[in-house]
């Protein structure tokens, strides 16, 4: 009896098909192109495959995890039940990385409706406007390194944060996700000119906002 | 290279990747270039540098138990139960609309009840017929039953008068006959058929004529009779006898007009007959 060593292991299904653990690895086309079929193997590889990807990119964009956990799972839903309707005019990063983006964006609007009070709400600001720290940085010398690093992580991804959505995207997806300007444009269905522009400006107010830990 | 050339590569260079050689030479060269690319490249490490988050590790079984969720939700039935669990408020206005709804409905069903039959019906019933739908008229008068009823015993004193008798108590208050417009309708209590009006822009009111010292009498000839009705504080009953030879009786109730609600209905005598009807 083998050992379960990762949730890996406890995929849908004990009896994975023959299709999924062919030795060439299958495209993400083929796989919803199983899935379509009824083939839940291959749509649980899909899953494997983007479920860290999509949940940190969420993650980024909400800067909550429990609702960028909840906004992932929401994603994957919509490709499964949309999977017939799929065309694989782009690539499926791309298909998927376009529902994520609106699922999160749709979040942030339905929470700025319900004006949550939130640490991260402090930091925000219209466009033109100063930016406005709510926790300044401390300059004073810190005891240990991790601490630091642990600091000015939580200071960008708090800056991010503050970001408008049409900024806030674009440089996540450029920045931490490390997506080409053309894979932008087409998960944001727009130019790739406002796709640079859009992150120009996000690093302009991203600079001004972490201008003590550059 | 100029500045803005330049600073257009800074911006859109890969992290990690060289700048052109013409960018580098004009980095070195100007000092807020070089600025420029220097904080431009620590603020994409710093951002570069956010780990990237994991999923739990139950992820794939919420993911599984929220399709199977979704598989059943499309197939989740409506009952007013769940509706009145999830929205109480929507449950509580559609049940008064449907209380209002009921109301309604029942009102209308009592009106329809107490007219009758449409009048539609009956109007296309009497519209078959080829001649008027009244062939005879008789008004009832209990000493002189020939003579036709012209107002009401009170005022009917003078001599050579028709004399007039109210509606016998016999008779149930009123049968209306075709004709007769904005008369509300009873059923009636010799035949037992119910008879209703229809408007005078379907079919003129038959009009009743007195022949004095006579029975007036309404034939293919000449249709119309003419009956003078002057405001009699009693109802005055006329009797109809079609070309069928069914016998209608016809209560025509007193008009009350406001003026004469002032002076109060019970006391009120006309001094003259005329023209209050």
């Amino acid at each position: 009896m083998s050992t379960l060593t990762s949730i890996d292991d406890l995929r849908f299904g004990t009896a994975v098909p023959q299709t999924v653990v062919a030795d060439q690895p299958l495209t993400d086309h083929a796989l919803l192109e199983a899935t379509r079929t009824g083939d839940e193997a291959a749509f649980a590889e899909l899953v494997g495959r983007y479920r860290n990807q999509i949940t940190s990119y969420i993650y980024r964009m909400l800067n909550d995890y429990d609702g960028a956990i909840d906004m992932a799972q929401e994603t994957f839903v919509r490709v499964y039940q949309a999977a017939d309707r799929y065309q694989t005019t782009y690539a499926f990063s791309t298909y998927i990385y376009r529902i994520a983006t609106n699922l999160a964006i749709s979040e942030l609007r339905k929470r700025k409706r319900r004006r949550l009070v939130s640490l991260t709400g402090f930091f925000q600001q219209t466009e033109g406007q100063e930016a406005r720290e709510f926790n300044p940085p401390d300059l004073g010398p810190l005891q240990d390194a991790v601490l630091v690093d642990t600091e000015r992580k939580t200071a960008v991804a708090r800056a991010i944060g503050t970001l408008p959505e049409k900024y806030r995207a674009p440089i996540v997806l450029r920045d931490v996700e490390g997506k080409s300007y053309e894979e932008i444009a087409r998960i944001l269905e727009t130019s790739e000119g406002t796709v640079k522009s859009r992150i120009s400006r996000a690093r302009g107010f991203l600079r001004d906002k972490l201008s003590a830990y550059l | 290279m100029n500045c803005q050339l330049c600073r257009t590569e800074i911006e859109e260079l890969e992290l990690g990747a060289r700048l052109s050689d013409a960018a580098r030479a004009h980095v070195d060269a100007c000092l807020p270039c070089g600025a420029f690319y220097d904080e431009r490249l620590s603020l994409r490490k710093l951002v570069g540098s956010l780990d990237p988050v994991a999923a739990p590790a139950d992820f794939d079984f919420r993911l599984r138990a929220r399709l199977a969720a979704a598989g059943n939700g499309g197939n989740h039935r409506f009952s007013f139960r769940s509706l009145i669990a999830s929205a109480p408020a929507l449950a509580m206005a559609a049940s008064f609309a449907l209380l209002v709804a009921a109301v309604v409905l029942y009102n209308q069903f009592k009106t329809r009840s107490i007219t009758g039959p449409p009048a539609v019906a009956a109007g296309e019933k009497d519209s078959q017929r080829p001649g008027p739908a009244v062939t005879s008229a008789v008004a009832t008068s209990a000493p002189e039953p020939a003579k036709a009823q012209t107002s009401s015993p009170k005022e009917s004193a003078g001599p050579g008068q028709n004399r007039v008798q109210p509606a016998g108590v016999n008779g149930r208050p009123t049968v209306a006959s075709a004709g007769w417009n904005g008369r509300r309708l009873r059923p009636s209590d010799q035949t037992g058929q119910q008879i209703e009006t229809h408007e005078e822009a379907v079919r003129p009111a038959p009009r009743i004529k007195a022949l004095p010292g006579a029975q007036f009498t309404a034939t293919s000839n000449n249709p119309l009779v003419e009956l003078p009705v002057r405001s009699p504080s009693q109802p005055v009953r006329v009797l109809l006898d079609d070309r069928s030879g069914v016998r209608r009786s016809v209560t025509l109730e007193p008009v009350i007009f406001g003026s004469q609600d002032l002076t109060g209905r019970a006391g009120f005598h006309p001094v003259s007959a005329q023209g209050i009807w």
